[in-house]
């Protein structure tokens, strides 16, 4: 175990000490990375886990196809995620009644889809262990291209970044989130692990840690003994299991109450605006270039749904 | 791939081998290629920059990286999984309330110096979105 690093270099280390009196333009230095995206103004929502799961629904679709035109097996299956924000899935719920009505979700998750979590079976990762060694080979070049072919390119932070511009996944994210492969999948891997890194400098910080106190006491007056939100989540998954929609909601309304009341969700998401604004502007481009990305491309994943449950019949 | 082996299984998903260390390493900009060698379905974890060294073939969730010799033996590291599932390293055993670092399917790190998972790197899950909560 290592203590704090930075996460996409040394312009990132700015988000988690910013209370030391780290400076983003002189951390971002001569390091950043050229052509990076230009556009200002304000962030464009992040996505919510079904839109998420929308995406990468439809990238299968095209993989699908794709891996089909080379006598390749790849199934495509829909995933069951919340329509809710995913703050809510890092810092709490505050949505009383959603979570009167629904819980959390889990136990109205429709049939054919699989959870997504960790914990469900990949069918592709099983089908590929069936095969040959020289059939998995070819398996992954169809996928990605060879070894050889995929090139490096160059991160915020001067770091490099391993991506695949040829096969079935290269193809699938083109023709979602446009030509511009190098710069989306950069501005994919910035995001992804700055907002984990916010999102755990915001858990770590008093005001949130003030509110957890509030939140987990007023839990346990509920007979309900869980360290965390996400302990909840999970709570309120076992009991959608064992004890049907009526325990999960019990578990869920009590979640949100104790987190409307504490105002653990508001506290967090007040923390990440926060953090997000001290990340300067390059960074910010880079997130804002993935945000819209992203929202541009549910169109065209609705598109290829509706023509994959058209074809269904 | 399956996310729920236990410990006693991990191990078969392991492979150790002798090689050079950072020192040895050279610059990350002087490869452009995935690492050969790293089994499709993998996440591949390197002791040197640019997929040299000793290596670990991760095709599980592993909450204890310890228990085959990789605790914190991470400098460079690439995702060659086949779903859509992000590759996570967290930087504490068993998906401790600390960092990670994530990447997309068919990306990796080759320096991994600038990341919180450098030589820090305890357990790993595979999670469909990288701010998912740990699960495996």
């Amino acid at each position: 175990m290592r203590s704090h690093r930075s996460l996409v270099g040394a312009c990132l280390a700015v988000v988690i000490a910013t209370a030391a009196g780290c400076s983003t333009p002189a951390a971002l230095g001569p390091r950043s990375a050229p052509n990076g995206p230009t556009s200002t103004g304000p962030l464009p929502r992040a996505l919510t886990p079904a839109e998420d799961a929308r995406l990468l629904y439809a990238e299968d679709l095209i993989v699908h196809a794709c891996m089909a035109r080379s006598g390749l097996r790849f199934v495509a299956e829909p995933l069951a995620a919340s329509s809710r924000p995913a703050a809510e899935q890092r810092y709490g719920t505050a949505d009383i009644a959603a979570a009167r009505a629904h819980g959390y979700g889990y136990s109205e998750t429709p049939a054919g889809q699989r959870r997504a979590d960790s914990t469900s079976a990949d069918p592709n990762e099983a089908y590929q262990h069936t095969l040959s060694p020289d059939a998995q080979r070819a398996y992954e070049t169809a996928l990605y291209g060879t070894a050889a072919s995929r090139p490096q390119v160059e991160l915020p932070d001067g770091q490099g970044l391993v991506i695949a511009t040829e096969g079935c996944v290269a193809e699938a994210r083109k023709r979602l989130y446009g030509d511009d492969l190098r710069g989306y999948l950069i501005s994919q891997h910035v995001t992804a692990n700055l907002e984990g890194h916010i999102a755990q400098d915001v858990r770590d910080s008093k005001a949130y840690r003030s509110a957890l106190g509030g939140w987990r006491t007023c839990m346990a007056n509920r007979g309900f003994s869980f360290a965390t939100p996400q302990e909840a989540r999970q709570g309120g998954e076992t009991a959608a299991h064992k004890g049907g929609r009526a325990a999960e909601i019990r578990v869920a309304t009590a979640d949100a109450e104790c987190g409307w009341d504490h105002r653990l969700l508001a506290t967090a998401v007040d923390l990440e605006q926060d953090r997000f604004a001290d990340t300067g502007p390059e960074l910010t481009a880079w997130i804002r270039e993935f945000r819209s990305r992203r929202l541009a491309a549910l169109s065209k994943a609705r598109e290829l749904i509706r023509a994959e449950s058209r074809s269904r019949g | 791939m399956r996310y729920t082996k236990t410990l006693g299984t991990i191990a078969g998903a392991l492979v150790l081998a002798g090689g050079s260390m950072l020192a040895a390493s050279p610059p990350a900009s002087a490869l452009a290629a995935a690492p050969s060698g790293c089994p499709s379905g993998a996440l591949c974890v390197y002791s040197g920059l640019n997929y040299t060294g000793s290596h670990s073939y991760l095709q599980d969730c592993n909450r204890y990286w310890s228990a085959f010799g990789r605790d914190n033996i991470s400098a460079s590291w690439f995702n060659n999984g086949t779903s859509g599932r992000w590759s996570r390293i967290w930087v504490d055993p068993n998906f401790g309330s600390a960092n990670w670092s994530a990447d997309a399917r068919g990306t990796g790190d080759p320096d991994g110096r600038d990341r919180v998972a450098y030589n820090a790197g305890s357990s790993n899950d595979w999670p469909w979105s990288p701010s998912d909560a740990a699960a495996c």
